[in-house]
């Protein structure tokens, strides 16, 4: 008889072929840091003369990959540039990598590893909260300076509010100050939100429903839905859309694929504006979506949309890292995350100017970095091509120029430069009052 | 930019545990609206996910053999077609992603899976060395991003004031004539015969000619082959990925066993049920509630009738 398989065996099976999923976890845990140019362990940084080592902790696999493989391209380009100019305070630096695997664990287990085993001084950090929250909680126990590639929040009395953490990267209140005055004067008054539920999503949907009435606007209806919403038809037919001027949605990666798609072909575009964060066109082409929809972007993706005065710097940072002017990989097929894939460039450089400026040698003088760090004004060069920022003390937030930008003929076009001083919010905590 | 930006202040505080259930399953504002084309949509996506299920069924169902890498078969059938979509045009790209997973398949059934006969512990971690194989090799040379396709099909249906996508109804009717097909080909023809005799008696069937290793490779072969359809016909509505086939597996799995393992018809109305509760509970729930109480309710089923709800009782 053909052997047919009982519950229990299936169950063995499954739980088998679990075990097998959870063994990149334990093989890359185990494995030496797979980035060329890793140091071995054991380095001492405190001697002028050995190298200052990097630590990254990038999303190389899982479904964040993406976003992995430019963060990774861009610090090790930055390393290169470094080290080609004679590196920090005339110090080889040396980047070590270690893979989050887009996962909790295994990301918190990469940053530990790259401290404890790979005597990382600092670390650059994953983008996903669940990993650079935890992370960010865990710098000031292991004394060493983390610098997430995404924003990590801070409130008062939560672990990962620490002197620790420098946030540049993308910010989601920030935005959403900067951009609702332009998208309700601009778009129409009348909103409808498809969140997805992630707190991302939800974050969003908060910060706009909180500013939106302050100016004249209304809130229509909302409709928040798992992000891994296959069938978006549904979501559409329980929003008003007959009644609604703008539809805010934040579905990224492949839910916004879906998003789009099903969108289109139930009109949805036809009866209102899409506004969105740049985030849900990460590593998308924006050849595939219909023109006339909005984006509020921290950083345009072609090359002729970046302001005039930073566009040489862009250039020159695509040639190191490999993007052409449409951000599409030059000789592969990846596409450009262009919210994400500066950051790890510019907090390598950021580094470089702080510990430089500090008389930094080791760990022992971290406070007197982070004094340094404390207020810091960049000034846009290649150094920092995404412009001048300067860092808040209080909650160590960066504040840059955001822009809008349309998708038009394929490509996203800039409509208007949001100056920095229109995201500025209270700072949540306060550092320098401790 | 994933998952936790700080939250604003609430005027009630977070609520932990039950309190959150309570609040998840709070009607929205617009129930009962709009319950026709809920209805219909309901009907049309329990086709589309039948058919993501019709090649597991065939291989899983039938032959026994539990193929974890069914969804990569389907997310290879979406970038194959996506591929040749330039060069031989949607429905040419579509046969030949087909065929191409077919013979993918047939070649794996013999290289992998053949020699694994009767062990299906081992054939469950084979399939999922297969799963990261390709998923891997298709990360690579396919890229990283997510890609979308376009329509072929255009049309939209007006429902009063819902539009709806016809492409779906394509997809439906696809679906409606490839399970149907299936049931005529695995019921009136020799071949047919053949599967269902090797399924009920692998020796007997060898005893009475039956080529049961060619079976086996046949039947593998057409399993892949209608996941790879399925994958391609539903690129323009889910857009395409190299981890594509890794969630909807997960359903397709189920409604196969909800269903009654083998049984066609039965995966068609548990896909259908499902996929009209989820629906029908949109109008009157969060969505993330409603598929909770949907995936809850096939489990109970599964409780209440462990073999399915059309399936043969199996002995121990």
């Amino acid at each position: 008889m053909a052997h047919r398989i009982n519950r229990r065996q299936f169950l063995k099976g499954l739980g088998a072929a679990a075990g097998l999923s959870l063994m990149p976890t334990l093989i890359s845990g185990c494995a030496p840091p797979p980035a060329p140019g890793a140091s071995a362990p054991g380095s001492q940084a405190s001697a002028p003369s050995t190298p200052i080592i990097i630590g990254h902790q990038p999303e190389l696999t899982g479904v964040a990959s993406v976003f992995g493989f430019w963060n990774d391209r861009a610090a090790q380009a930055a390393v290169a540039r470094i080290n080609e100019m004679g590196g920090i305070a005339g110090r080889e630096v040396k980047l070590v990598t270690r893979d989050s695997g887009s996962n909790p664990d295994q990301g918190l287990d990469a940053m530990r590893r790259l401290i404890l085993d790979d005597k990382a001084d600092f670390v650059l950090g994953s983008i996903i909260a669940n990993i650079n929250k935890p992370s960010a909680a865990l710098a000031p126990e292991l004394n060493t300076l983390y610098f997430p590639s995404d924003d990590v929040p801070v409130a008062p009395g939560q672990p990962e509010a620490n002197r620790f953490v420098f946030r540049l990267g993308h910010n989601t209140r920030i935005k959403a100050q900067a951009a609702y005055k332009w998208a309700l004067e601009n778009l129409g008054a009348r909103w409808s939100f498809l969140t997805s539920d992630t707190t991302w999503g939800k974050s969003q949907q908060d910060y706009f429903s909180e500013l939106i009435p302050t100016a004249g606007g209304e809130i229509v209806s909302s409709v928040v839905a798992p992000l891994l919403t296959e069938d978006f038809v549904p979501l559409f037919n329980q929003l008003d859309l007959e009644n609604t001027d703008v539809l805010y949605h934040s579905f990224f990666g492949g839910a916004a694929i879906r998003f789009n798609s099903q969108a289109q072909a139930a009109g949805v575009f036809d009866k209102v504006k899409i506004l969105a964060s740049v985030g849900v066109l990460e590593g998308l082409d924006p050849a595939d979506l219909p023109d006339g929809q909005t984006y509020i972007t921290e950083f345009p993706r072609s090359l002729d949309q970046i302001p005039e005065g930073l566009r040489e710097y862009n250039k020159e940072l695509r040639s190191l890292v490999g993007v052409d002017d449409d951000g599409y990989e030059i000789g592969g097929d990846a596409i450009l995350t262009e919210e994400h894939y500066w950051v790890p460039w510019v907090n390598i450089h950021l580094l470089k100017h702080a510990i430089e400026a500090s008389g930094w040698q080791s760990k022992d003088d971290n406070m007197a970095l982070i004094q340094t760090l404390e207020g810091f004004k960049a000034t846009a060069s290649l150094d920092f091509p995404s412009g001048d920022f300067v860092i808040r003390p209080e909650d160590h937030r960066a504040f840059r120029d955001y822009f809008i930008e349309q998708t038009q003929g394929g490509k996203l076009v800039v409509v208007a430069t949001l100056p920095k001083e229109q995201g500025f919010y209270d700072p949540p905590v306060d550092y320098t009052a401790a | 930019m994933w998952g936790i930006q700080a939250r604003r202040p609430r005027t009630a505080p977070e609520t932990p545990g039950l309190g959150l259930f309570v609040r998840a399953i709070v009607p929205t504002k617009r129930p009962f609206m709009i319950g026709l084309p809920q209805l219909l949509n309901g009907f049309v996506w329990g086709w589309i996910v039948a058919l993501v299920a019709l090649g597991l069924n065939l291989i899983y169902g039938i032959l026994g053999i539990i193929n974890v890498a069914h969804g990569t078969f389907y997310m290879l059938g979406a970038v194959i077609a996506l591929t040749l979509l330039p060069s031989l045009g949607f429905w040419g790209g579509l046969l030949a992603a087909c065929i191409l997973v077919g013979l993918i398949g047939s070649v794996t059934e013999r290289l992998v899976l053949r020699p694994l006969l009767d062990r299906p512990v081992m054939t469950i971690l084979a399939t999922f060395g297969i799963l990261l194989a390709l998923e891997q090799t298709v990360g690579l040379t396919f890229g990283l991003s997510n890609r979308a396709v376009p329509d072929p099909f255009g049309l939209q249906l007006r429902l009063g004031s819902v539009t709806y996508p016809g492409y779906r109804l394509l997809v439906a009717l696809t679906a409606m004539l490839a399970i149907g097909g299936l049931d005529l080909f695995l019921k009136r023809t020799r071949w047919g015969s053949w599967i269902r005799a090797v399924n009920q008696h692998r020796e007997l069937a060898l005893v009475q000619g039956v080529p049961v290793p060619r079976v086996y490779s046949l039947t593998f072969a057409l399993g892949t082959g209608l996941a790879a359809l399925s994958g391609a016909l539903i690129a323009p509505i889910v857009g395409v990925h190299y981890l594509m086939g890794v969630d909807i597996v997960i359903l397709a799995f189920v409604v196969v066993i909800v269903g009654g393992t083998g049984n066609l018809w039965g995966t068609v109305l548990v896909a259908i049920g499902a996929a009209e509760l989820e629906n029908l509970l949109t109008l009157v729930t969060r969505p993330t509630a409603a598929r909770m109480i949907t995936f809850l309710a096939l489990g109970l089923l599964l409780v209440i009738r462990p073999q399915g709800l059309f399936g043969e009782k199996q002995r121990e």
